[in-house]
Order: C-alpha cells, then sequence, then structure tokens
C-alpha cells in the first residue's frame, strides 16, 4: 500500500559500494535480483500490504542503486534487508556566504540577588545542589540561574526583591521531580515544593515496559559509551569497563560527575528492588561502561568515541548504547560504527533533542539503529517541566506522544520512553528526559530479545548476526499509531 | 598544527610499519593510540604528505560533541 510521497534515495551494501565482503551473502543476492531497472516488492512489517520501490539505475549488479518509493516502502526495505543502507538523495547547492546580523548586547547584571528556598513537598527538608532557572523573558532567554546551598537557598540577580517570571524551571540532582511553573511572581524568601520521588511509581518507563525481572537480558553482553557509569552504585553491578578519554586513566570508567552515563546504564540494567531501588528493562546483561567524557567534561571527542566503540566490539559486546550525537557526520564514527557491525555489534543511538529537527549523527548513520522518544500522560507529576514535553501528533492510545524535543526522520527505526524516566544517579535515583533515556530503553528490549534468541547469539560473529540482531528487534516493535518518521516500525516489545 | 585522527579501515589491525612511520615522523607527534587508530598533533599538509605512502587509512580532524542536555540556559540578564 502506498502512503506518503514519493522520494529518491541511494541503496548501498552496509559497507563500500559493492557488495563483496563474503558476510553479506544476503545483500548481494538483494542487489544482484534487483540490477536492472524494474520494481521491488517487499510485505510490509506493518501488515499484509506490499510496498513498492522502484529501482532507476544502478552502478553495478552487486552495488549502488538509485531507488523510488513513500518513507513506508523505504521502512519495509529496512526491516526485510538490515544488512544494506538507504539514505536519501542528496542535492548539493551552492555555498552562499551567511547574511552578518547584529548581536542583542546584554544590559549590566543587577547588583541585588532575590533568595528562594527549595525544599520536599514531604517533611519540607532542603533540597541541595538544585538548578534553579528563572526566565523573566523566555523568549530572549533573559533571567537568572544559580545552584542550591547546604540549606536549599540560590540567590538569583533578578534585580529587585519581587519579580514576575513567565518561567521558573527547578533541577534536581537526585532524590526529586523537576519542577515548572509558568507566570509566577517570587519574592525574597519564597519557598519552593519539590514532589519526592517514589520509586515505585509507574513512570514511562515502566508502563511501556512493564515488569522485569532479574533474569531478563541473561547472556547479553551491553556496552554504555557515555560519561561512565557509578561503579559504587549499589543497583549496578559492572563487569568492567574502559575509559577512552585521551590522557586519562583507562581503568577509571566511573561516571565523570555528569550522571547521564550512570542514568542510562539504570534504564538498562538496574537491580534494585523497592522501597529505595527499582529494576532496569534488562538486569541480567553483563553491563560494560565506556567513557568518553573526560572528568567533569560535557565535551566528547571523535577519537575516544570510535576508540571506546572499538574496544566494546573486542569486548564482546553485542549492543552498544550511544546516547549521544550532533554535528556533521564524522568518518572515524562512521567507521567504527560500520565496523562493528560487520563484526557483530549493533550500535543503538539516540536520535537527539533538537526539537523535531532532523536525526542527528551518528543516529542518522545507516547502520546505527536510531531512537526516537516517546512519553505518556500520567507517567509524570502535575508541574514538572515533563508536561512541557507533550506534543500532538497523539498515538492510536491518544495519551501517547513522540517527545516534543525528540528529533525525527526517516532514519528513525524505533521508539522508546524518555520522558520522565526514573533511573540510578550517583547516591540515589533521579529523573532525566532525552532521546538519551529512550536509547537505552531499546537496548534494554533488544537484549531481553536477543537473550530469548540463543540461536542468533550462537551464530559466528559476523554481520549476519548483527542484521538477525536488527532484524529480531524491529519485528518485535508494535505500531503506536505514528508516521514512521516519527517511531519508525514502532516499541519494541 | 592540529589534532588530527588517522583510523585504518583495511582488515585487522593497523598496519606496525605506517605507525612507526608516523611515530619517527619529524614535527608529528602520536597523542594517544589504538589497534586501529591514531590521535596526532601535527601539520595537516605533513599528515596528508605521509598517507600518500600507505592505503587504507582516513585522515580526519579530531573534534568534540556536547552531553545531551535539554535545560534551558539563561543568555542574558533581565531587562530592566
Amino acid at each position: 500500500m502506498a502512503t506518503g510521497r514519493l522520494e529518491q534515495y541511494v541503496l548501498m551494501p552496509a559497507r563500500g559500494t559493492r557488495a563483496t565482503d563474503p558476510n553479506s551473502t544476503v545483500a548481494r543476492a538483494f542487489l544482484q535480483a534487483h540490477a536492472e531497472a524494474g520494481a521491488m516488492r517487499m510485505a510490509s512489517p506493518r501488515g499484509q500490504a506490499t510496498e513498492t520501490l522502484r529501482v532507476i539505475d544502478s552502478i553495478h549488479e552487486d552495488g549502488i542503486k538509485l531507488i523510488e518509493g513513500t518513507p513506508a516502502a523505504v521502512l519495509a526495505l529496512r526491516a526485510e534487508q538490515p544488512g544494506l543502507r538507504v539514505v536519501p538523495l542528496v542535492l548539493y547547492r551552492p555555498a552562499l556566504a551567511p547574511r552578518p546580523t547584529v548581536a542583542v548586547k546584554p544590559k549590566a547584571a543587577a547588583g541585588t540577588k532575590l533568595v528562594v528556598r527549595v525544599v520536599s513537598k514531604t517533611g519540607g527538608s532542603p533540597v541541595a545542589g538544585a538548578l534553579v532557572v528563572a526566565f523573566t523573558d523566555f523568549a530572549a532567554r533573559a533571567g537568572a540561574q544559580g545552584t542550591t546551598s547546604k540549606n536549599g537557598e540560590v540567590g538569583l540577580a533578578l534585580g529587585g526583591s519581587s519579580k514576575k517570571l513567565e518561567r521558573l524551571y527547578i533541577y534536581p540532582e537526585r532524590g526529586f521531580w523537576s519542577f515548572l511553573k509558568h507566570n509566577v511572581t517570587v519574592t525574597n524568601g519564597t519557598t519552593l515544593k519539590l514532589q519526592p520521588i517514589d520509586v515505585t511509581f509507574v513512570d514511562g518507563l515502566r508502563f511501556f515496559t512493564g515488569a522485569s525481572t532479574l533474569h531478563d537480558g541473561e547472556g547479553v553482553t551491553v556496552g554504555v559509551v557515555d560519561t561512565g557509569i557509578d561503579t559504587s552504585h549499589p543497583d549496578l553491578h559492572l563487569s568492567g569497563g574502559f575509559n577512552a578519554v585521551p590522557g586519562e586513566n583507562p581503568g577509571n570508567f566511573g561516571d565523570n560527575g555528569e550522571h547521564h552515563g550512570t542514568h542510562v546504564a539504570g534504564i538498562i540494567a538496574a537491580r534494585g528492588s523497592a522501597p529505595n531501588g527499582r529494576l532496569g528493562i534488562a538486569p541480567g546483561v553483563a553491563l560494560r561502561s565506556y567513557r568518553v567524557f573526560g572528568q567533569n567534561d560535557p565535551q566528547a571527542s571523535n577519537f575516544a568515541i570510535a576508540k571506546a566503540i572499538d574496544r566494546a566490539v573486542t569486548d564482546g559486546c553485542h549492543l552498544i548504547n550511544m546516547s549521544l550525537g550532533g554535528g556533521e557526520p564524522d568518518p572515524a564514527t562512521q567507521a567504527a560504527i560500520a565496523d562493528a557491525r560487520s563484526a557483530d555489534t549493533l550500535v543503538i543511538v539516540a536520535a537527539g533533542n533538537d526539537n523535531r529537527a532532523p536525526v542527528s549523527f551518528p543516529a542518522s548513520d545507516e547502520r546505527s539503529v536510531a531512537i526516537s522518544a516517546l512519553g505518556r500522560k500520567g507517567t509524570f507529576p502535575a508541574g514538572t517541566t515533563e508536561s512541557g514535553d507533550v506534543a500532538p501528533p497523539f498515538g492510536k492510545d491518544k495519551k501517547n506522544f513522540i517527545a516534543a524535543f525528540s528529533n525525527v526522520g526517516l532514519e528513525i527505526d524505533l521508539t522508546g520512553p524518555g520522558v520522565g524516566i526514573i533511573s540510578t544517579v550517583p547516591g540515589g535515583y533521579g529523573v532525566m528526559s532525552g532521546t538519551s533515556m529512550a536509547c537505552p530503553a531499546v537496548t534494554g528490549f533488544a537484549a531481553r530479545t536477543l537473550s530469548r534468541l540463543p540461536d542468533i547469539r550462537k551464530l559466528a560473529p559476523s554481520q549476519q548476526r548483527s542484521d538477525a540482531m536488527a532484524q529480531a528487534l524491529f519485528l518485535s516493535a508494535r505500531d503506536l499509531g505514528f508516521q514512521a518518521a516519527l517511531e519508525g516500525h514502532g516499541l519494541p516489545a | 598544527m592540529g589534532r588530527f585522527i588517522l583510523r585504518y579501515t583495511g582488515s585487522g589491525s593497523a598496519p606496525t610499519s605506517f605507525v612507526e612511520q608516523v611515530r619517527g615522523h619529524e614535527g608529528v607527534s602520536i597523542l594517544d593510540e589504538s589497534p586501529r587508530m591514531l590521535l596526532v598533533e601535527g601539520p595537516e599538509a605533513e599528515l596528508q604528505r605521509l598517507l600518500e605512502t600507505a592505503s587504507g587509512w582516513l585522515l580526519v580532524p579530531e573534534r568534540s560533541i556536547s552531553l545531551p542536555d535539554l535545560r534551558p540556559r539563561v543568555k542574558r540578564p533581565p531587562a530592566g
């Protein structure tokens, strides 16, 4: 069933321009079967209908082809032939010089600071280390921000002892939900109350993944390429890791102070139990940490990322989770992902959080499995920042939505819960949102799926194995009723 | 001078002969290495010349990406 506009794409082998690799027999046979211009038919993964693409031109019988079809047909092709790459046809234009613009000059900061206090909604104890962001003009990003002290107080340079704010955000480090209020007046001494996290709360992760057991994911090794994982968290059991940051101790693969990797790891493999902890999606996996962000450094180099991917493959990881991305496609990272995929490792990557912008790199790489972020109304308390992530269109179930921040596009393979997710952080549990959280949710699903398919795990390390893993994951997905550019094949099970 | 990645794209580990050639090349420093990559510092033109003597290597500038962070930040103080 042809739905959507006809577009042109380039169909390519996983590596190079011809499918000459001995491990790519399936891809080669498919390309050779469509050596001439003509129709290319395949069953839709979403139903009984047949999707049709058209071969317009071919460089070689087992090589690159120019094809035309709808996004739905391309999705069907990717499900049937996960060992092939399908990239949109790109038409280059002359690079015009950008027009100069006048930057707005900031006015001098106000001298007086207005002090607000952040406390727990239950018991009133002070909340230390929470980032408070107060906007007087949100569009201009004008306002003041600061982090609460140990007595829960923060001084905000808002230019007076009382100020009307367009938006007030609070992001606690751990133990509490975030806070968002629109059009609020704060005065010196205002007390703001945060809701404590209850780890038994049905957040987006728990709603969409259901209950886990400690055995889910057994037999599968997962590498988390990120900011490191807290090695002393009682609910995270690491089987090893590596620090790929140049100049740092390779054995120091613990959390770098940013908490991101620890949160990601818990979504996949936390082994806690109520009332103080919870289970991830696949707690039985062998979890490994590959740190690519330096100590207290929010930047990661392409060298560190490529090195970490190589090392994870050498260490026998079946799955690599990469909740990172941005910038132009990088050949070093592309080469590492291609090597991983042709070895036997599936690389699962967050699509990015640029508010429905195109899928960022390296999720956009055709060998990556790209993940958008799914949310559900009612899986986060009212008055939290997550309320700002709700956006149409809604799914078959009208409470489901693809997060407003999620990047989208043809490259999206799957979606996973990424709005208001409770998971491990150093010192306890915290809430984060992003495709960074959706990505490990899908990695956890992939580990569960792979754990149940020992025949795939027993295949010799080759692209045949990573293709089989991708296909099993795609086929496990259920359509939530969004366009393919938003959810890909849907939510895995 | 700049920092670049030399990535081997052939099969198996990188050929040691080329790695040693880079290591001994005046004006080029190896900052880090792994079985299939070198992180080097040196003039790009020198590195391009070195690559002319070897096949299966990519030369890529080192660059960084930022940690994903959805939290909005204040860019300027309030007006008035």
